[in-house]
């Protein structure tokens, strides 16, 4: 039996894996429900864990195009299982020896130690987590076991008037939203945090957010 | 002054522009950059796209039969892959991604078709946070597969 593992929150910064979707023609998805146009040439880079429905085609007679890519962590892979009406290509490219397989549990693994993990091999093998099987990677069974998840969970809260809810406006002393302790971030990153916070300051969501901190009694 | 070989409009990456990325990005969930790709690359991944081989995609959990969810999708070319790649560099430059996400691990990129008269898809997430069904290969320390191997 796989183990099977619950993750109650979401994961920290930058250890959520992302989805790139590149718009090639004038396009629309929906995001909490609320239906965002984009235009061609427009790139939406979206959470792992963010609720959202794709594009719909309004055309009687054409087809809607755009480009995607999935950008998984170490951690958290792409959802991908054998599915039903699959199974006769999947025994096809089933990997059967046994040391074969022993082999490929390390080094295919992204969370192997650094040397061991290989990327060629991962890339030319697919694993299915549920029945722990290895297959030789094919593009129709790569394609056609991608699945998502539909859960109620919510991650992320809507914009209100285009803009971030900042939580108690009185204590706002500094632009909240690129604090280094959310980042894990290295002494160049913090460099870079700073001067986001500088922008953010500048125009982008804390414009004018320069009020100090109200002194209370207490302090 | 936009490089005439260059398949984004890198010219648009401001810090400005990351850093509105990136708070967008970690308080809404998403985040655009608006007109990156710039026409004469469109127009070719666009022609490229209409011309590729779809195998049907089922894009839920565990679900075969539901229509309305059903998409197409097709493995990309090489310059659709370097806008992809590209894309990936202003998303570590931006720190909207970071060491964690190492780069083969998505398998490339896929161009998505949605047939005509298509309606809104089910609302989803792209990975699985929730049930997360990890391999027994890390589970640690049991690791049952290896062990069972290493009897025989």
């Amino acid at each position: 039996m796989p183990a099977v593992f619950y993750l109650n929150d979401s994961p920290d910064y930058r250890e959520v894996p992302v989805s790139i979707w590149v718009a090639l023609q004038d396009s629309s998805l929906y995001f909490e429900d609320v239906k965002h146009h984009f235009k061609a040439g427009d790139v939406v880079v979206f959470a792992g864990d963010c609720h959202h429905a794709g594009a719909e085609s309004a055309s009687e007679t054409e087809s809607h195009y755009r480009l995607f890519a999935y950008v998984p962590t170490r951690r958290i892979p792409v959802p991908w299982e054998v599915k039903k009406g699959m199974a006769e290509l999947a025994k096809s490219l089933e990997v059967t020896d046994k040391k074969k397989i022993l082999k490929l549990h390390s080094i295919t693994c992204p969370e192997s130690q650094e040397g061991i993990f290989n990327i060629d091999s991962f890339q030319s093998h697919l694993f299915d987590a549920a029945s722990s099987n290895f297959y030789r990677f094919d593009m129709v069974l790569w394609l056609s076991g991608l699945t998502t998840n539909t859960s109620d969970k919510h991650f992320y809260t809507p914009y209100v008037n285009g803009a971030p809810v900042i939580r108690d406006l009185q204590r706002v002393g500094k632009c909240p939203h690129f604090d280094c302790g959310d980042f894990n971030a290295t002494k160049e990153e913090k460099v870079v945090l700073n001067n986001f916070r500088r922008q953010c300051k500048q125009g982008i969501y804390c414009q004018g957010r320069t009020k100090k901190r109200q002194r209370e009694e207490s302090d | 002054m936009q490089d005439i070989l260059s398949q984004i409009r890198f010219d648009l990456v401001t810090d400005r522009a990351l850093a509105k990325a990136n708070a967008d990005h970690h308080f809404r969930g998403w985040c655009c950059f608006e007109g990156l790709v710039p026409d004469c690359t469109r127009t070719d991944l666009l022609a490229e796209a209409k011309s590729a081989v779809y195998h049907t995609i089922f894009n839920r959990l565990g679900k075969t039969d539901v229509v309305k969810d059903t998409r197409s999708a097709a493995k990309v070319g090489a310059r659709g892959e370097q806008v992809l790649a590209d894309i990936v560099g202003i998303l570590r430059r931006g720190l909207i991604i970071g060491d964690e996400h190492v780069d083969g691990l998505g398998r490339g990129g896929s161009y998505l078709q949605t047939p005509p008269r298509c309606v809104k898809q089910t609302k989803h997430m792209d990975f699985d946070f929730v049930t997360l069904r990890r391999p027994g290969r890390r589970c640690t320390p049991c690791q049952p597969h290896a062990s069972s191997f290493l009897s025989e």
